[in-house]
């Protein structure tokens, strides 16, 4: 397919190309940041990076509405 | 598939023929091991891991790295043995996949032969192997991500030095992306779904999430998209500077 273009169509493909390549890149980023967000292999010891089944149990009996504090300093 | 083994077996075997692969080795384990032990302080840490050891990786690479890449294309075109390489019946795709293959392969060599820190931590205590398994394996994913970046890089130009600094810049630029010296850049006009974007694009912080122990699937697919992306420009430079 390249041999039959010519010079100037050669280098107009190839940049559009490059930068067609670069939104692809960011764009398959977008999407597998917001869609892929919860698998993932937990190698250490004791699954140490995962909830377990315990915590689940203890979250799922926690009485509502639940209040949250958040302090954030400020500069 | 056979001309993409070829063409790697015979860039490996060039690498090792000349001084360039055992200097490379040599200087690699003597930083990670001077870094982790004096800098890292990794005895005096007590602690039976090697996280002092795989966070100096992205450092040694940001400087090693580049220095592999920036000859596979800048030197080929320089001595004009690129003519010959293009004449043989392969694709340029393979010769992109082989060139790249070997040069990764070969920063393995030397991630591998960083071994005797392994066999010091088991000796010395009880670590979690597997956390170190998944952190032997994201420090390579990430030296190819960079390889990959610098054999981009290298396609560009004729000139092995600008190859490499260049390399090192865009290499910078992609570990430091999730932190304020990039982010501060476009916190004044970019949309936060773009900042966010640009910071899940960080090697630094995908690194560190493997070093942990926690393989996630958006750290994989940030690593090989980067790499495909990569070398997908490095074909595409390579084809457009073959007329000139």
């Amino acid at each position: 397919m390249w041999q039959k273009l010519e010079r100037t169509d050669r280098t107009r493909l190839g940049v559009a190309g490059i930068g067609l390549a670069i939104v692809l890149f960011v764009a398959v980023n977008l999407l597998s940041g917001t869609l892929l967000t919860s698998t993932r292999l937990d190698l250490a010891d004791d699954q140490l990076y995962t909830v377990s089944e315990g915590t689940k149990q203890v979250l799922a009996a926690i009485e509502e509405p639940v209040d949250l504090r958040s302090t954030t300093p400020t500069r | 598939m056979r001309a993409i083994a070829i063409i790697g077996r015979r860039e490996l075997a060039a690498s090792f023929t000349s001084p360039l692969a055992y200097v490379f080795i040599v200087i690699f384990l003597g930083l990670a091991g001077g870094l982790t032990f004096y800098l890292g302080s990794w005895l005096e840490r007590g602690q039976a891991d090697l996280q002092a050891f795989f966070t100096w990786h992205p450092w040694l690479y940001l400087f090693l790295v580049p220095a592999v890449g920036m000859r596979l294309w800048a030197e080929e075109r320089k001595t004009g043995t690129i003519e010959f390489l293009m004449t043989q019946p392969i694709t340029t795709w393979q010769a992109v996949l082989g060139k790249f293959l070997a040069a990764w392969l070969f920063v393995g060599i030397a991630l591998a032969l960083t071994f005797p820190i392994w066999l010091t931590v088991n000796w010395l205590g009880n670590p979690d192997n597997g956390v170190i398994l998944g952190a032997y394996l994201g420090s390579w994913l990430m030296a190819g991500a960079m390889l990959a970046i610098s054999a981009a890089v290298s396609a560009l130009t004729k000139n092995q030095v600008i190859a490499f600094v260049l390399a090192v810049a865009v290499c910078f630029l992609f570990l430091m992306s999730g932190l304020e010296l990039v982010q501060a850049f476009f916190r004044g006009w970019a949309p936060s779904a773009l900042q966010d974007a640009i910071a899940s694009l960080s090697l630094l912080t995908s690194f560190t999430t493997i070093t942990q122990g926690v393989i996630d699937l958006r750290d994989l697919v940030m690593f090989g998209s980067l790499i495909a992306v990569s070398l997908f420009i490095n074909a595409t430079l390579v084809e457009l500077k073959k007329g000139s």
